[in-house]
Order: structure tokens, then sequence, then C-alpha cells
């Protein structure tokens, strides 16, 4: 049985004093190797659920447990670190600083930890760039801002996964590509995981690109959204 | 060392507002460093100038006038006092050393200071420091000149080289020349007659001409100034009801020179000379003595004859000139100083009952504390509104950084999602706010010389203020940190609302 990345219980998050909002989640497990396609409409909790993991958001009750450390109630500087150390996050669009190199951008990737430091090695960006077929010698020293949206797109994949973190979470990150692109983009993205080490979620709004994914799973499935 | 690259990129990617900023910014600190240096500037150079000078004795009037007239060269002077008086007073007991100084005249901008060579054995700067000097050494003869170093560096003077003096303290004032005569036996006896004249003219001429001055008495100048040319007697009748023509004799002396002159026809007087050469240069001492030119009393008495106010009546050759005793009629100031300091106020009073003359003595030390209480609530003034033009331009920063924060928004969902701190991020904008406020410093100083290096001939020429030194000084460091301090407190409040806005984002980014 391969590791557990990430594991939530009872996890109970309301938004506010009035429960406008609040999110239950009875038990989501993700292991290493594992691969997760969530999918379901805006507003069926898909940013909070992605929110609550990587610690940006404290529930109010519960536990989540990252890499065996229960970070509930850690402080906010415990739970900077763990993300910084062990998570890759790919953004729906924007997700490069515009006014900086491609390079320095996928380096910033590893600005915060200095676990991904001490694991990545110096030609990681080229090697990462090469899997993502950005073209190293065209690219590396462009602005971000100069280049495609696709382009765009698979630097914020290398920046996720500079310094081997186990978990990567991608949201919605084909949804500015065309469908051509989206293919790329995923298979780009499946080839570039270490498969043996790593464990991905990707939240969506449909699952027209499920084909890849080990577990698809309605975000209803997970979590249960009361939203008034 | 990305974060750094980061908060300069990022400050650079934003960089028509920095660069705003950090011009409003500097601007307003070279106006504070610039206030503060001519402040500091002022203040050395008058303390430095008067080292040494117990007292200044003048023409009763205003301190201030005195004292910035005669030491710091500001101004017009003052009206002039007796010669007799410098020998009366000069008898005090109670005075160690006496220096007569004569102003009025000027060369190339450059005021004449007619003096004698006590002046650069006795008069100290900058406490207790002697006057050297750099070539050459003081006046031998009537007409030796010597000149402070920024005259012969402006003006590009050696020794030996022959200058002009212009009466009066304008640029444009008429010239002080002179003529040499080949002088024939036969003409020599003429010429004694001149002499006799010259006296004349000298001793009495010259008091009632004070008078004149005094009383502004321009017709009767004018009324003088025809009998020159009519030669006419009658008029001479008239005269006689003026009260200060006494002496008619003088009169007829006076035109009798002039026919003879014109007889003479100029024969001898081709040779047109500018009369002064330098035989002494001084060394700097950062005070209104480097823009003197130093002429001997006598000197001044030479160029002023067959002067009568500001014009000049009479063309004397030089050789007539040095026939005469050069004695002066009137100077403008006296320098003291006294064998027992605390003998200033006895002093005083015994100039105070001088009765031949109303004159006052001037206390350097008393009178420049009393400028400064007068000075000193300008100088805060100055400073206040200096601070504020610093914080409106901080609040400006504020501005920016704020107006920036919400499309900046994304860039700190990315940031957060890398792993770095609320904190972290507000570091990150702590660390612009200090490279902005250090360029805003380093840009406000290079402003401040580039002030100075464009106004510094015309303070110094103008103002007498001196400005010598860019170095960084205490007061520069304290007010760089003030502001550096100034800026990381004022980016305290957009640092809370993206303290906020990263807590309420989290890593969803909001567009």
């Amino acid at each position: 049985m391969s590791k557990i990345l990430i594991s939530v219980e009872n996890l109970n998050y309301s938004l506010g004093n009035n429960n406008k909002f609040s999110l239950k989640i009875n038990k989501f497990i993700l292991k290493k190797s594992d691969s997760f396609l969530i999918y379901g409409d805006s507003g069926a909790g898909k940013s909070t659920f992605l929110n609550l993991l990587s610690g940006t958001l404290r529930p109010q009750e519960g536990a989540i447990n990252i890499l065996g450390k229960n970070i509930v109630d850690s402080s906010s500087a415990v739970k900077d670190k763990i993300r910084g150390d062990h998570f890759g996050i790919v953004f729906q669009t924007f997700n490069l600083l515009p006014y900086i190199t491609v390079k320095n951008n996928i380096l910033l990737g590893k600005a915060y930890s200095n676990r991904k430091q001490l694991l990545s090695s110096n030609d990681e960006v080229k090697i990462l760039m090469d899997k993502l077929s950005l073209n190293y010698k065209d690219l590396v020293d462009r602005k971000a801002y100069e280049l495609s949206i696709g382009q765009q797109q698979r630097v914020a994949v290398a920046r996720a996964l500079i310094g081997k973190p186990e978990i990567i979470i991608a949201d919605e990150p084909t949804s500015a590509l065309d469908q051509d692109n989206q293919k790329e983009f995923i298979n780009l993205l499946f080839k570039s995981l270490d498969e043996n080490e790593q464990g991905l979620i990707m939240v969506s709004h449909d699952k027209k690109l499920s084909n890849k994914f080990k577990i698809v799973k309605n975000i209803t499935e997970i979590c249960e959204v009361n939203n008034d | 060392m990305i974060k750094f690259t980061l908060v300069f990129q990022s400050l650079l990617n934003r960089w028509l507002s920095c660069l705003l900023i950090i011009l409003t910014l500097a601007c307003s600190i070279s106006l504070y460093f610039t206030v503060s240096r001519i402040q500091e500037s002022v203040k050395s150079s008058f303390k430095n100038t008067v080292s040494g000078v117990d007292s200044v004795v003048a023409a009763r009037g205003g301190n201030l006038q005195i004292l910035l007239n005669s030491v710091f060269l500001i101004g017009e002077p003052s009206a002039p006092i007796q010669w007799n008086t410098y020998k009366d007073i000069t008898d005090n007991k109670k005075i160690k050393w006496a220096v007569p100084i004569s102003l009025g005249d000027s060369h190339k901008g450059f005021r004449v200071i007619g003096t004698t060579n006590n002046y650069f054995k006795e008069i100290k700067y900058s406490s207790g420091k002697n006057i050297e000097f750099l070539l050459g050494n003081s006046f031998n003869d009537v007409f030796d000149v010597v000149i402070g170093s920024v005259v012969a560096s402006k003006l590009n003077y050696d020794i030996g080289e022959e200058v002009a003096i212009t009466h009066g303290l304008s640029e444009v004032g008429e010239v002080h020349t002179f003529h040499s005569e080949d002088v024939s036996p036969e003409e020599h006896a003429k010429h004694e007659d001149h002499d006799d004249h010259e006296d004349h003219a000298k001793h009495e001429d010259h008091d009632d001409h004070e008078d004149h001055a005094k009383h502004e008495d321009h017709d009767d100048h004018e009324d003088h100034a025809k009998h020159e040319e009519h030669d006419d007697h009658e008029d001479h009748a008239k005269h006689e009801d003026h009260d200060d023509h006494e002496d008619h004799a003088k009169h007829e002396d006076h035109d009798d020179h002039e026919d003879h002159a014109k007889d003479d026809d100029h024969a001898g007087h081709d040779h047109e000379n500018l009369g002064f050469k330098i035989t002494g240069i001084l060394k700097s001492t950062g005070t209104p003595i480097d823009n003197a030119v130093f002429v001997s009393l006598a000197g001044i008495e030479a160029m002023h004859t067959g002067w009568i106010g500001n014009q000049k009546v009479i063309d004397v050759s030089v050789e007539q000139i040095m026939k005469n005793e050069l004695e002066p009629k009137t100077i403008s100031a006296i320098f003291l100083s006294l064998n027992n300091r605390t003998q200033i106020f006895q002093f005083k009073r015994d100039v105070l009952n001088y009765k031949k003359e109303a004159i006052s003595s001037v206390m350097p030390g008393i009178t420049l504390s009393r400028l400064w209480m007068l000075t000193g609530n300008v100088d805060k003034a100055f400073k206040i509104i200096t601070f504020f033009i610093i914080i409106i331009a901080l609040l400006g920063m504020i501005a920016m950084t704020i107006a920036g924060l919400n499309s900046r928004r994304r860039e700190m969902a990315i940031l957060r999602s890398v792993g770095a701190s609320p904190t972290n991020i507000v570091s990150l904008l702590l660390v612009e706010s200090i490279i902005i406020s250090i360029i805003s410093c380093i840009a406000g100083y290079i402003l401040m010389i580039v002030i100075f290096s464009l106004g510094k001939d015309y303070l110094q020429n103008n103002y007498g203020i001196f400005i010598d030194s860019f170095s960084i000084k205490n007061y520069d460091l304290q007010i760089i940190i003030t502001i550096i301090f100034a800026a990381l407190v004022a980016t305290i409040v957009p640092a809370i609302q993206i303290y906020k806005n990263t807590l309420r984002d989290g890593l969803s980014v909001k567009s």
C-alpha cells in the first residue's frame, strides 16, 4: 500500500458566523501516485476544498493530515511551510509573474522552501522545461508576459514541479486553453509527474479530460456543500 | 536572491509610478539637504570669519548692518568715520591691536578692502587660524594688491598682474585709472602749485564732500561742477549763499587747477595704466576673505585723489598722487582686539562717549547670536516646511502602494501558493519601501550636489555662502534614517491591507 499524502476526516468548514456557506467532508484520501480529477459546477466548493487542503483556510472541525501531520490546529506559519515544502500548485490562468523571466518564475516555486531547494538540482529548470516541451534556449530568459497562454500554463507546471513536492494541485489549469492545447497540456503534465513519488489533484468543471486520471470524482461525492 | 530580483522587477514593472514617487521624495530630500547645508554654511562662515575680533567700531548705525558690511562684505557700506577718530580710538589703552578697514570700491564684482598689513597679521579665522599667503606677500607699495583665493581662481590672476579698481560696488562702476606724466623741468614749477592745491583739495574738499554725501545735496555739487566749467566769478558770488562753501578760495584753486590741467593739454598723460599690481594671493579660508581684494589705505586714498563723491573731477597723475602724503581722510570701520576681553563693555562705553563723532562699538559674537535668534525662526520654519514636503511625498508613496495593491492581488496569491506567508509578503512590501526611500535619498543627495554645483558661485558671490563639502553629515544620516523609518511606518497601512487580502484570498486568484 502506497503512502498516504493527504487524508481528510470529518471536516466541517463554514464561512462567517451565520453559516451561509458550509462544507463538509467525511473522508478524502490522496495516496502517492494517485491522480484525482474532481469535477463539478462552479460554486460547488472546488476552490474552498483546495484552499482547505493547502492550508489557507481553517476548518472549524475535523482533521487534515498532510504527510501524516494534522495541520488544522497548526499556526499559519507552519501551514505556509508545509505548503511551500510539499505542494506544487497550478492555477486556472495568470499563474506567472509577468514581469520576471521564465527562469525566475520557475525558480520562484522553490524560493520559499528549503526542502525544495535541497531536492532541486541546478539544471532542474532545463529538465522540467524539456519535459514540458518548452524550448529552453528560446524561452528561459523571456519575460513571462511574452509567452502564449499555453506556454504560460506549462511554465506554471514547471514551477509547481520544481523541488519535487509530493502533492500537485491544479485548479482548472486547462480552462483557458483550446481543446488541442488542453490535451497536450494534460499529456505533458502526466509525462512530467514522477508517478512513484507524487500525487495529483486536479479540479475541473467538466470531466472530458478524465481518461488519464486514475480516480475521477464529482465534487459532490467528496464534499457536502450547503450554500444558502 | 530571487526574492530580491522579485522586488526589483516588481518595482521596475511599475517604473513610472515608482519614478514619480522617487522624484517627489528626492526633490523634498534634496530640499532638506540643501537648506541644512546653507544654514550650516552660513553659520560656520559667519562664525569663522570673526575669530579674534572683539569689537568693530564704525559710524553709529544698526549693529547688524555694521557687522554684515564690515566683516561679511554684505550690503551697502555704512557711513564713514574720520581718520582722526581712528587715531583717537587707538589711543585707548584697552586696545591690543586695531585694524582700519575702508570699503566702497570693487574689482570685477569682488569687494575691495582698504586696510593695513596688520590685517593679515591680526585677523584670524576659524577660531584662531592665521591668514596665510599662498603666493607673494603683503603690501610694500601704495599700489600693491593682495587677493583672496576665490578672486585669484575665478579671475585666474597671478602675482604681478595689473588690476583696475572700480569705484562703487557694482561691476559697471567707473574704473579708477591713473595717468603718468613725463614731467619736464619747466613744467615742474607749475606742478608745485598743483601739489598745494591737491593738499587743499584733500583736506577741505574732502570734508566738504562728506557733508555733501551725507546731505545728499547734489545741486550743490552740480553747481560746483558748473564752476569748474565756466570759471565764472559771478557764480561764485551766488555760492556764498550756500552754507557749506565756507572756503571760496578753494573753489578758485580748484578752477585754477582745472585750467591748468587743460593747459597742459594732457601732454604727458598718454599712458593710462591700471594702477594696481597683485603682490600677494591668500590661501583659502572659506570665509568672505577669499572673496576680497585687499589694497593698502594709501592705495585707497591714491585712487580717490581727484574724486569728489562718486565722480572723478580732477585727473591727477600718479606722480602727483605719490607726492602727496597718502593718509586717508576717512575709513569705514575699525576691527580691534582688547588686551582684556572683560573690558569690552567699558570700551563700548568709551566709544559711545567719544565726542567728536557718532560712533559705536559692535561686538561680533553678541550681534551674531542676535542674528541667529532672528534667523532661528526662519530656519525652523524652513525645516518644518521641508519636513512637511517629505511627509507629503511619503503620503504619495502610500497612495501609490495602495493603488497598486489590487492589481497585485494575483501576484500575492502566486507567492502564497509557493509557500510565502502573509508576513513574507508584507516584508516584500517593506523592502520595496526601503528601496524606494534609499534610492530617493541617493537621488536627493545627487540632486543637492547638482544644485550646489550650479549655484555655488552664485551663493558665494552674492551671499558669501561657501559650500565646500558635499560629504554626508551627521544630520544627513539622521534625516536619511528618519525617512527610511518613516517610509516603513508609512507602509504599515498598505501592509495591513495586503495582509488582510492574502488571508481572505488564500490561493483563489481574484482578478
